[in-house]
């Protein structure tokens, strides 16, 4: 007779455990316990909680259903704390002093218990599991093998859970960084490909100033020359030969003074010119 | 004797080569222009054994001159004579036959004695 109820709970046991190995999010973790939980014992309420890092996950199983929570900070029950401290199974027949939530409180006729344990999967990896039972629901002793399978494989899978969306958010994180660092090239490139164009044109400008000035000098240089030539000529003639003072005062003189005058003129011209082209090329 | 035709806008040129030839020799016969166009019209009266022609002038350039020369297959010697210390121009200057050569005002005096005598043996 006990083997035979032994087998029906282990078929009871494999439903579920196929079950929760398809599970891919919490919700499906509570639909599958509200399910498949009461073939495997009874209970009032069954309750897990699990922490990871800063995640605290807490189903809750009873008659109307199954509710799982997630929480950012510390959410345990007092008496889960007390587990979590003394890592030892417990069995509490007294509840009063528990300070138990309201879908806990069960009638006095109905004689209500509270078990509760840690179990640990591995070193770091661990989940407190409770059963309120009572005299309706009768949890024993030799319950406690399912629930600790139970406990053991929704640890697993919690664990799987919480490692899955942890890899969600750090893709998400390194697509964030990637995304960044294309924005930030993209702008790099367009600050490159702009000063390019800066300089591009600057070099233009430098370029078309250099011409222009070259162009002036030449241009200064000639004008210059021109009166400076005939200044030069009229004196090669005059060490030619001697001159009758009277042809020098006639002839050379007012030449000289007019390539003279012009020479003069011409140099004023230069300076103008190239100071009007330095004031215009500076700004 | 050498007949000398000078081209230049600026009569003071005229008047310092006028004198650098005849204190060379007051012998040669020197015709001066200051408008080039005047002047062109006299070359072919009085066939000069040489120019000398100034580039940078009103009315018609030195190089306009030596175009209009070239159309009408005028051979007379031309002595460029200019300020201009320009390579451009000297280059150019090359590419006219009859240019005999490309001179940097002022002549001194023992260049254009050189010049004066050049071709006089001939």
């Amino acid at each position: 007779m006990e083997n035979q109820v032994y087998r029906i709970t282990y078929e009871a046991f494999s439903r579920f455990s196929n079950s929760l190995m398809c599970c891919r999010t919490l919700e499906a973790v509570a639909a599958s316990f509200r399910l498949n939980l009461k073939y495997l014992f009874n209970f009032h309420v069954f309750r897990a909680s699990y922490c990871r890092g800063n995640t605290y996950l807490h189903l809750e199983v009873t008659a109307a259903g199954a509710v799982i929570t997630k929480q950012g900070h510390a959410s345990f029950l007092s008496f889960e704390e007390e587990l979590l401290e003394r890592r030892v199974p417990r069995h509490w027949q007294n509840l009063q002093e528990l300070q138990l939530p309201q879908d806990y409180s069960q009638p006095a006729e109905e004689l209500p218990e509270l078990w509760g344990w840690v179990i640990q999967n591995d070193e770091n990896r661990h989940i407190v599991v409770s059963v309120l039972a009572g005299k309706s629901r009768l949890f024993t002793r030799k319950d406690i093998n399912f629930l600790k399978l139970v406990a053991e494989n929704l640890e697993a899978k919690l664990f799987e859970l919480c490692l899955l969306q942890e890899l969600d958010e750090k893709n998400k994180r390194l697509q964030h960084a990637l995304d960044t660092i294309n924005e930030q090239n993209q702008v790099i490139s367009s600050i490159v490909e702009y000063q390019q164009e800066v300089i591009v044109e600057r070099t233009k400008e430098v370029a078309a100033k250099n011409a222009k000035l070259l162009e002036v000098s030449v241009l200064n240089a000639h004008n210059v020359r021109e009166p400076l030539s005939r200044v030069l000529g009229l004196v090669n003639l005059l060490e030619m030969r001697e001159w009758p003072l009277e042809e020098v005062r006639q002839n050379f003189l007012p030449r000289l003074k007019t390539s003279a005058q012009d020479l003069d003129i011409a140099l004023k011209e230069v300076i103008e010119k190239s100071t009007a082209d330095l004031i215009e090329l500076k700004a | 004797m050498k007949r000398i035709v000078l081209v230049d806008d600026m009569e003071i040129f005229n008047f310092i080569m006028v004198n650098s030839i005849k204190s060379v020799n007051p012998a040669y016969c020197v015709h001066d222009f200051t408008s080039p166009v005047q002047a062109f019209s006299a070359i072919e009266e009085l066939d000069p054994h040489l120019v000398f022609l100034d580039l940078n002038m009103p009315e018609m350039d030195g190089w306009a001159f030596l175009e209009k020369m070239q159309a009408r297959n005028m051979s007379q010697k031309v002595y460029i004579l200019t300020s201009s210390t320009s390579e451009l121009d000297i280059q150019r200057s090359k590419s006219f036959t009859n240019v005999a050569r490309f001179l940097v005002k002022p002549v001194e005096e023992e260049l254009l004695e050189e010049i004066l005598q050049e071709g006089e043996l001939v």
